[in-house]
């Protein structure tokens, strides 16, 4: 077997990462793993490896985690990381999981509208709650008016 | 039904029907899925994670397979209850902000904001991915028709481990090999499963150490691989780990049958007249009885209660059982007790 990162010699030694449940194994030749400074047997030096060629100064606008702070936990903060990095993130995937590409089920036009609906629903049921710890009954009844609406819509 | 009746209720999986029983305990296939428009559970508010698990439990029990299910909050629960529930396969984390809805027979269970707004998994018990794979999808449908889904074209659906984007798919099996173990091939072998793009881990999930001979196997790979394949190819593998395990043990009776066969009735002995047992020496002696049974030396009724009673003598378990916290020395001799009981009426 070649190594990962030469891809020129052939790779004596197998560095594991372990990361949240699984692990992803990379072979290497001895003259990368010493330029890489890694040391055997240890996750995190593959993990930054696997990073190096990334832009550590993004960072998410809508969860505020920077790269860095991902290189290092190895998680994103939410489906908006995967915007602000997906470049830099495109060539790792492919590095752990062996592509870069979905193939799996696809997801039906996301339906925001129903999310929406939802959501007001729980705010109106938190309201109601209010209202009639309040015994303010009328505006009780219309938002019970509202919500049959809604949830009739759903 | 409520928590304090699921140490009375047995979980289905535990029967020690299904395919290559002798060894495989258990399938299970899990989905990690999360909201468009919320952050990942471990970024976020912790108003932002109450309005995610109302919508998901909304969205979980229009599913057939959570009726007269049962809901509970990590938060409420006592540092007992929370092994307790680890014990059986409910959580695999100690995270004090999840919520976990369990269908009847523990079947199907979500867990809400562990690390993924959505987990959903589904367990059957021997080698039965196939019976598992609709119900799984199944209930991903009516999620999904309830609930916006993070996912992009090119990534699929997003989560907040990269291990796991594409599929949010895991298959694993929980095979007992104690005949590769016996006779040393189980390093060489699981060496070829992980290159081949498995993961292999103890009897609790993560981070755990393998005990009786006891080995989780599962798909490692997510994305750019579609879902019955995930399911085709972890099959595949664990049919061949089965069948070396198999060749295995009738070459180990071939060559040192009676030493096998000394140790497994040895096992047994102890099992049936100890008066204090620890959990490692529990699951150890059982291995060896397992094996007796799998190679038909031991009568299979018996398989059965072995499954019970490995999750039944676990700590939580046994104190949950007993109804009050016990000390290690207090554990291992009811736990002798226990084992000699179960066993005693067969
Ligand atoms: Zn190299
Ligand atoms: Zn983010």
């Amino acid at each position: 077997m070649l190594c990962d990162i030469c891809h020129i010699k052939e790779a004596t030694l197998h560095y594991t990462v372990v990361m949240g449940d699984t692990s992803t194994t990379m072979y290497i030749c001895e003259d990368c793993a010493k330029n890489k400074g890694l040391l055997p047997a240890s996750g995190l030096p593959i993990s930054r490896l696997l990073l190096n060629d990334a832009n550590m100064d993004l960072v998410c606008n809508r969860c505020g985690l920077t790269f860095k702070e991902f290189a290092k936990t190895l998680k994103f903060g939410c489906s908006g990381c995967y915007d602000v990095f997906g470049k830099d993130i495109k060539s790792f995937l492919e590095k752990l999981q062996g592509s870069p590409v979905h193939k799996g089920k696809s997801l039906e036009k996301a339906n925001i509208e129903t999310l929406e609906k939802r959501k007001k629903i729980i705010e109106l049921k938190k309201a109601l709650k209010k209202a009639i710890a309040k015994e303010a009954y009328e505006t009780a009844s219309k938002i019970r008016d509202e919500l049959a609406k809604l949830e009739n819509a759903v | 039904m409520q928590f304090e009746d699921l140490i009375d209720t047995q979980p289905l999986w535990l029967n020690e029907e299904g395919l290559s029983n002798e060894i495989v305990l258990s399938s299970r296939i899990r989905l990690a899925r999360n909201l468009k428009g919320y952050l990942f559970p471990t970024r976020a508010r912790e108003k932002e994670l109450e309005d995610v698990s109302e919508l998901v439990k909304d969205a979980v029990t229009k599913s057939p397979y959570f009726a007269n299910g049962l809901s509970f909050k990590t938060k409420h629960l006592s540092q007992l209850d929370i092994e307790f529930v680890r014990e059986r396969h409910l959580l695999s984390t100690k995270k004090r902000t999840v919520d976990c809805v369990v269908g009847k027979g523990e079947i199907v269970s979500a867990l809400i904001n562990e690390e993924d707004h959505i987990r959903i998994q589904c367990l059957a018990s021997g080698l039965n991915i196939k019976a598992v794979y609709p119900v799984i999808f199944e209930i991903d449908e009516i999620l999904s028709s309830n609930l916006t889904y993070a996912f992009r074209n090119d990534f699929g659906y997003l989560t907040s481990c990269p291990t796991n984007v594409g599929t949010g798919m895991r298959v694993s099996c929980l095979l007992h090999l104690p005949g590769l173990v016996l006779t040393k091939e189980i390093n060489k072998l699981l060496d070829d499963v992980m290159s081949r793009g498995f993961s292999v881990r103890g009897l609790y999930g993560e981070g755990s150490e393998i005990e009786g001979n006891f080995f989780q196997l599962s798909n490692q790979i997510t994305l750019g691989i579609d879902e019955e394949e995930i399911a085709t190819k972890t099959e595949k593998e664990i049919r061949n780990v089965i069948d070396l395990e198999r060749e295995t043990r009738n070459k180990l009776m071939r060559e040192a049958g009676e030493r096998v066969e000394d140790k497994i009735w040895r096992s047994y002995g102890i099992l049936k007249n100890a008066r204090m047992l620890s959990q490692e020496e529990f699951v150890n002696l059982s291995s060896a009885v397992r094996l007796g049974i799998g190679i038909g030396l031991i009568d299979n009724t018996y398989l059965k209660l072995l499954n019970y009673l490995l999750l039944y003598t676990a700590p939580a378990h046994l104190q949950k059982m007993k109804g009050k916290i016990m000390d290690a020395d207090t554990r291992d001799i009811e736990r002798a007790n226990y084992v000699r009981e179960v066993l005693k009426c067969t």
